[in-house]
């Protein structure tokens, strides 16, 4: 009798949740999202991390409270955006996970639990969100496999394997969609990997194409190799790209060099730490920009850059903007043939390894002291988390501005030696415990919001957090405001974009390392962003504790989603 | 998947696949026939030997010379009477260490032979790697997110998110060889849901 109620209950809640429509999604809407609705990412293809919507604004956004909260079951690092269309809402979080949500009420529609391999290991134990097509909803798994669900009931439509964790690839992106394919980039840098990037066919999984981001002997880039170095080389890709329609070319970022020390691998190490552009339909290089040669310093420049047109220095621009582990800001154009032009370059913190940059090519050049190599001990500015590690900057087409989430005052040093290379382990060069991480002695703070006019290459202003990190991506809106997380009191933030002067605050149940987004329901505007401290934060946390007396030593883990909307 | 698969995802205590599964039948329970899994992928127990899992010495015995007093810690497989290494499952691979047994706690004393203690080298928090060494502190390190755990009082977190000790494997010394005198005495690698 138990099990029969039970059993016409859930029937109830299932027939409930289909009753709502879903609304396909075309190219033509991603190309153009509705302001609404989050439909990818970063919000839009040019990854703007940007909502049209004014709803909320610097005048109230003292009245927003939150209107239901959601316990996602998981511990571990929550990086991934509330994806919302027409009412679904989708997050994921660690340990393979989506739920579907009512993006109104927060009832749930429905689960995925996605089952990988007992013995594999997570060096991020993390996702960074869904990508939507048609009626599927697209989701990479940790163990490697790319998963489409149907948007209404989480079945699976299919499953294909795109990466092989027993020689350390796996996946933590949120796929693109392109074109009817889905997109997608492998992890695994400290694994010794050749980096891939591929796309599958929307509808049946089959791969279209796999790109890899290290050339094979004898295509371009080959010659910046020595022997075999290649085959182990990294340039993971482990974010998700940016997209232009107009020119069908994909902007892809690479990580880190394989093991971390360049003198192992001698050579400009194409495509490590650049960003790449790939024709969409056939995954082909049709340009590139290293942002440094021969990486020594774990430098990933895996996020790809914004698409922004600029004028700068009296010249319209079709511009790219990247905002650089490596603690520069880059100022770059984009060329119809694909090719990827220089512009500018200004460090955004402070970064002592570069001694020039080529005007032409944006080229640097190296101090030799500041290079560690193996059995050369160096310390550099910033640490390998970089001034900005993955948390997405934003840009705000109304103001011509940008928003960048940076740490500062921090160093690292590292002393290489040769590891034995065993298939799916740690090989960088270094062990864990021989990673020298410094703060600057008179440092008065670490985490920041900066913004720059990009027009005029200017910062504009900063905000300063004297007792944290920041690790939160930021979301920028026509209201005038910039939102933040990223820091260890758990605290999410409101600022007016125009000047940094912080309009609200509220504390969370966890630190806030996911992306917020933004969406509108029945003429109602939600702030949403899941709360859940983990993975490089967490760690980072640790060594300052022990670096820095009275620095809290954990901030609790358990992801939560928040929504927030003004107080009627 | 079988019956004994999830049989090893609640504990991964030391039992051989083959074991559970003929446990399983003897229940009574229906469960599929399903082929042998390979047999280097059954766990360690009382008497198989270790042998270097790494470096020039691969294959070769884990004698106590070949440990340094102190640390740093060196990785090993068992291998089987007959010869054959266990190196089928990742979650064999254990790390040996060589301390003043003096240092050591009374109940990791019962599973070290002179001085030798015998841990998993698959960290509780995300099933990584525990092949690295503090030199410092001296304790092992994980070599994802830096959890380090005390290799005189078995293996206690002392640093970093791990939520559990690592196992113990016991082990005795025979002719300088390390030698396994029973399972591990916990759990190895992550419970997690995926």
């Amino acid at each position: 009798m138990i099990k029969r109620s039970l059993f016409v209950a859930a029937a109830l809640l299932a027939s409930t949740a289909s009753v709502q429509a879903y609304t396909p999604v075309t190219d033509a809407r991603l190309a153009n999202p509705e302001p609404h609705n989050w439909l990818m990412t970063r919000g839009n293809y040019q990854g703007w991390s940007y909502s049209p919507l004014d709803q909320i604004n610097v005048r109230n956004v003292k009245k927003l409270v939150p209107v239901w909260t959601f316990a996602t079951g998981k511990r571990s690092g929550h990086q991934s955006p509330p994806i919302v269309n027409d009412g679904y809402m989708f997050i994921t979080q660690p340990d393979n996970q989506v739920i579907a949500l009512d993006a109104r009420t927060g009832e749930e529609i429905w689960r995925f639990q996605g089952q990988g391999p007992e013995e594999f290991s997570a060096l991020h134990n993390t996702n960074r969100g869904v990508s939507l097509y048609d009626d599927k909803v697209y989701v990479a798994m940790l163990y490697g496999d790319l998963v489409a669900l149907e948007a209404k009931t989480g079945k699976v439509a299919w499953k294909t394997t795109v990466a092989n964790w027993k020689v350390g690839e796996y996946m933590t992106m949120a796929p693109l969609t392109v074109k009817g394919k889905i997109v997608v980039g492998i992890s695994g840098g400290e694994f010794g990997v050749r980096g891939f990037i591929a796309a599958y066919d929307a509808k049946t999984g089959q791969q279209v194409w796999k790109t890899y981001t290290i050339p094979a002997p004898g295509e371009p880039g080959s010659e910046t190799w020595r022997g075999d170095d290649w085959k182990r080389g990294g340039a993971s890709a482990w974010m998700t790209g940016n997209y232009d329609v107009e020119t069908n070319t994909i902007y892809w970022g690479t990580g880190n060099a394989s093991p971390w020390f360049g003198d192992q691998r001698p050579g400009d190490n194409l495509y490590t730490a650049s960003t790449l552009a790939l024709d969409g339909d056939t995954g082909k290089i049709k340009g590139h920009f290293q942002y440094h040669w021969n990486d020594s310093w774990d430098w990933d420049e895996m996020n790809a850059p914004m698409l922004v047109d600029y004028n700068y220095r009296g010249r319209n621009v079709r511009g790219l903007i990247k905002v650089s582990r490596n603690g520069y800001l880059y100022w770059l154009e984009r060329l119809q043939n694909g090719a990827i032009g220089f512009v500018d370059a200004k460090p955004y913190v402070y970064q002592d390894v570069f001694a020039s940059i080529d005007p032409k090519t944006g080229r640097p050049t190296y101090h030799p002291d500041k290079v560690p190599g193996t059995g050369k001990k160096a310390s550099f500015c910033p640490s390998l988390w970089g001034g900005k590690d993955w948390p997405f900057e934003a840009y705000n087409p109304k103001l011509g501005m940008i928003y960048i989430p940076a740490n500062d005052n921090h160093c690292g040093f590292l002393e290489g030696k040769v590891q034995e290379y065993v298939a799916g382990k740690w090989w960088t060069g270094v062990d864990i415990p021989d990673i020298g991480f410094t703060v600057k002695k008179d440092a008065k703070s670490f985490g920041e919001i900066q913004a720059w006019d990009i027009g005029a290459g200017k910062k504009t202003w900063t905000v300063l957090y004297p007792n944290s990190m920041n690790w939160g991506s930021i979301l920028t809106t026509a209201g005038g405001l910039v939102f933040n997380g990223g820091t260890q009191d758990r605290m999410f933030r409101a600022y007016d974009a125009r000047t940094g002067e912080q309009l609200w605050q509220i504390k969370t149940s966890s630190g806030i390392i996911a992306p917020p987004a933004s969406y509108m329901i029945d003429g109602v505007q939600y702030i949403a962003v899941q709360a859940g401290w983990g993975v490089d934060p967490q760690f980072q946390q640790g060594l300052l504790a022990n670096l820095i007396p009275g620095w809290p030593k954990a901030t609790t883990e358990g992801g939560v989603l928040w929504v927030f909307a003004l107080q009627e | 998947m079988g019956e004994h698969e999830r049989e090893r995802q609640v504990c991964g205590c030391g039992l051989a696949r083959r074991e559970v599964v003929l446990g399983a039948a003897a229940l009574g329970a229906t469960i599929p026939v399903v082929a042998a899994a390979a047999d280097n992928e059954r766990r360690p127990k009382a008497g198989d030997r270790l042998v270097h899992s790494m470096g020039p010495k691969k294959g070769q015995p884990l004698r106590v010379e070949d440990l340094p007093l102190g640390g740093p810690g060196v990785l090993a497989f068992p291998m089987d009477p007959s010869g054959l290494v266990l190196d089928g499952s990742r979650f064999n691979e254990v790390v040996a260490v060589r301390l003043d047994p003096a240092s050591l706690g009374e109940e990791t004393r019962k599973g070290a032979a002179e001085g030798v203690v015998v841990y998993s080298s698959i960290c509780s928090h995300e099933a990584c790697p525990v092949n690295m060494w503090n030199d410092y502190e001296k304790m092992l390190v994980c070599s994802c997110h830096g959890s380090m755990f005390d290799p005189r009082e078995k293996a206690a977190v002392v640093f970093g998110p791990a939520p559990r000790r690592l196992a113990q494997l016991p082990v005795k010394v025979e002719s300088g060889v390390l030698v396994v005198t029973g399972p591990f005495d916990g759990r190895i690698g992550a419970v997690r849901a995926a």
